[in-house]
């Protein structure tokens, strides 16, 4: 009895006494290699978090063999093998070691290869072992009242995420980092991702530092690990996971860092009549508020659902207070709009369904949505204020910044829609929120209805609808009255708004002409006009698409795939020389390649291939659209052309 | 409006092309529906204030007729001033503005 209790004592001195080490297995290696390994052995466990050394008490030894990949280590036993091929890189050292030519990773030299490939395997040993996070003692003593079904430790798949009560899943970790979602999360990976379905996209599009990072949660936390270790530009580049992973640690391996975050995003200027991609700075300091945006219901299938956006209430720059007063500059304020990645032209409604695209973020101005929703769909648009205090609107912001440039999950109508997404970002705006973060909703209006009940937001009241900055009403009421004036002054007996749409460009000409003559009206008149262009020059569009987009190899299928490649924010050939956020300098050389695209030729070559363009489309239209449809583009052009010169000349003679 | 100081240049809209989506009434998949060139009269960094001046026209002719701006064309009339401040150009009154965004034309210094 003695004897076990002294075993006991000594034994809780011992690991008390005891951190991590990190030893070299010199087997193989020549004797004037032994040395520079085992300093750069020793480099590596220099590099670590205290905090890391301290939670995994064990030694690991380092050996040396023939490897297919360049490191491997075991959940089980405390050995992290390198390949043998690094050992050249590891004996120039860091300043003559040749540069890396070979590698996907963001490493300049195959001596940070080397490093980092150490780092890599030690961090799994970390992420493998059985180290208590905060709240794991909680979540067990959860699962022992709800479940003892507890899958064995360190197993990544198997059953348990269906067995798992929501209530225990949010406790935090299993046993593992990288099983805690709020460390998934933090890397913007997508619900389905979290559950071990990662998607392998289009490397083009992922800014990854590296893509193997891609093949599970628990190389996700490696290679991250890595990285906030090694690079200095990490925590601007992946400021979220950088936070994640310094708390977790309670550690910055780069305190004098003089990074700057890029704060870039593209914004979309796409209209039905325009098109443009604008690179704009978001400052998450001049957000006033993150509103849940919600169009109502609208005609179609989908559109039955409302759609899910979030607003950025971005404050213009004249002002000199971010407050309320920013509600105002609804100019500069910015839609986060989570939609189907459309990049191949030809949609599929089963894709839609089998989540065959990616889902991802759309920077819009809240000018356009307002149109697109109450003129063009004629749906009203609600605007309701989340309750964030500063620290969580930046982190907020941030996070979406960070989202924009690496988020891809997989789209499904009705599992993974914009409303399941947005509620995605929502759920971590405030991490400790639990009972919030283990709701699920599938629709719009069942995601304000959560913020709502949650605390997070609040009903619209009768203020709110009479300032107009909340609450954007259909065109429908406004068209109507419109009409009606059109109706008494033309004589005509138009019943519906969509009947004037519907009608012949010959009698809205007539129109015209009875309008022009009494100098009454034309502004009504002049509205209408231009929206029944617009849906005129979107059908010839989509005409044109469905055709071409059977047509693979026309010279106009692939100029619109180009297009729309850009339309869709699918830009990413242009950032790959980095990962995360783009810094300033890519953003330069991001603007110059584009700037470049379009003078590479000559003014009048662009203008000759412009005319082209324009001619094999015109003529296009005619072919599939006839005659009369392209001769009525054109009148209903012409019409808003003129009744635009005619009442200006009005207003010059009152 | 003085014109040495002031020049109104039309917008011009030059439909290309077009793009985009077959599902165009299904939200999910909104994106531009036409791909078009709006002539470079504005320096690149002004695209998003084209933008914007496209997106209040409508509004902007209603209100020469009711005399009262929506909160979209009073920000997009605000944020003309503001963008344009540094650009040596005298500022028109918000009823002339109002009227050259109504007009489909725009302020740019000569």
């Amino acid at each position: 009895m003695r004897s076990i209790f002294l075993g006991l004592i000594l034994g809780m001195i011992t690991q008390s006494a005891f951190a991590l080490t990190v030893k070299l297995d010199a087997q193989g290696l020549k004797k004037d290699q032994i040395l520079p390994v085992q300093s750069f052995v020793k480099q590596a466990e220099s590099m670590l978090p205290p905090s890391f050394k301290a939670r995994l008490d064990k030694e690991i030894i380092v050996s040396f063999a023939k490897l297919e990949e360049l490191g491997r280590t075991y959940r089980t036993g405390r050995n992290v093998y390198l390949s043998s091929a690094l050992l050249p890189a590891i004996l120039a050292g860091p300043h003559k070691s040749a540069k890396n030519t070979v590698y996907p990773a963001h490493h300049d030299t195959m001596y940070e290869i080397a490093l980092g490939t150490l780092l890599h395997e030690i961090s799994h040993q970390y992420d493998f072992s059985s180290i208590d996070a905060p709240g794991s003692k909680e979540r067990r003593e959860c699962l022992a009242i709800k479940d003892d079904t507890l899958r064995p430790a360190g197993r990544d798949k198997g059953p348990i995420d269906n067995k798992m009560p929501a209530e225990c899943a949010w406790k935090t970790h299993r046993q593992n980092i990288s099983d805690d979602p709020l460390f998934v999360y933090s890397l913007s990976w997508g619900e389905k991702e979290i559950k071990n379905k990662v998607i392998i996209a289009d490397d083009q599009v992922h800014r990854s530092p590296n893509p193997y990072e891609f093949k599970s949660k628990a190389e996700a936390f490696a290679v991250n690990f890595e990285y906030f270790m090694m690079d200095s530009e990490y925590k601007c580049r992946r400021p979220t996971a950088f936070k994640y992973l310094q708390k977790h640690f309670d550690f910055d391996p780069f305190p004098q860092s003089t990074c700057e975050a890029g704060n870039n995003v593209v914004v979309n200027l796409s209209t039905a009549l325009s098109n443009a991609l604008h690179f704009e700075q978001i400052d998450p300091a001049r957000v006033y508020q993150v509103h849940y945006l919600l169009a109502g219901d609208g005609q179609a299938m989908m559109s039955n659902w409302g759609h899910s956006m979030l607003r950025l209430v971005i404050c213009a720059p004249n002002r000199k207070e971010v407050g309320p007063e920013c509600m105002n500059d609804i100019a500069y304020h910015r839609v986060v709009s989570y939609r189907a990645g459309v990049a191949d032209l030809a949609i599929d409604s089963i894709k839609g369904l089998t989540g065959g695209y990616a889902s991802q973020i759309f920077m819009l101005p809240l000018l356009n949505v307002i149109n697109e929703y109450t003129k063009l769909e004629l749906r009203d648009l609600y605007s309701y204020p989340i309750n964030l205090n500063r620290d969580e609107v930046q982190d907020f912001v941030t996070r979406v910044i960070e989202q924009f440039w690496s988020y891809r999950g997989k789209y499904y109508f009705i599992t993974n829609n914009c409303a399941v997404e947005t509620f995605n970002i929502l759920k971590h705006v405030r991490p400790g929120n639990t009972a919030f973060a283990s709701e699920k909703t599938l629709t719009p209006k069942g995601v304000r209805d959560l913020l709502i009940r949650h605390g997070f937001s609040r009903h619209l009241t009768a203020q709110d609808f009479k300032d107009k900055t909340y609450f954007w009403p259909s065109k429908q009421g406004k068209f109507m009255f419109q009409l009606k004036e059109i109706n008494t002054l033309a004589g005509t007996s138009i019943p519906t708004v969509q009947a004037f749409f519907d009608q012949s460009v010959q009698e809205d000409a007539r129109i015209f002409e009875v309008l022009k003559a009494q100098r009454k009206g034309l502004s009504s008149f002049l509205i209408l006009t231009m929206v029944k262009l617009e849906k005129y020059v979107t059908r010839k569009n989509m005409v044109i698409l469905d055709h071409e987009s059977k047509q693979t190899d026309s010279e106009i299928y692939k100029m619109l795939q180009k297009k729309a490649k850009e339309a869709f924010g699918l830009i990413g050939q242009y950032y790959k020389g980095g990962y995360g956020i783009p810094d300033e300098k890519e953003v330069v050389l991001s603007k110059k390649l584009m700037t470049e695209k379009d003078e590479s030729v000559s003014a009048i070559e662009n203008k000759k291939a412009f005319e082209q363009e324009m001619a094999r489309v015109e003529a296009l239209s005619e072919q599939l659209l006839g005659a009369d449809f392209v001769k009525a583009l054109k009148s209903l052009e012409e019409m808003s052309k003129e009744a635009i010169s005619e009442i200006k000349l009005n207003r010059n003679r009152k | 409006m003085k014109k040495s100081v002031l020049a109104l240049v039309g917008l011009k809209l030059v439909l290309v092309s077009s793009v985009a989506h077959a599902l165009r009434d299904k939200d999910v998949f909104f994106v531009s529906t036409v791909l078009t060139t709006v002539s470079p009269f504005l320096p690149t960094s002004s695209g998003a204030i084209k933008n914007d001046i496209v997106q209040v026209q409508g509004d902007a002719i209603e209100a020469l007729e009711t005399g009262v701006m929506s909160p979209q064309l009073k920000s997009v009339v605000d944020r003309l001033r503001v963008e344009l401040q540094g650009e040596d150009i005298k500022l028109a009154s918000d009823l002339e503005i109002v009227e050259m965004i109504a007009d489909g034309q725009l302020l740019q210094d000569n």
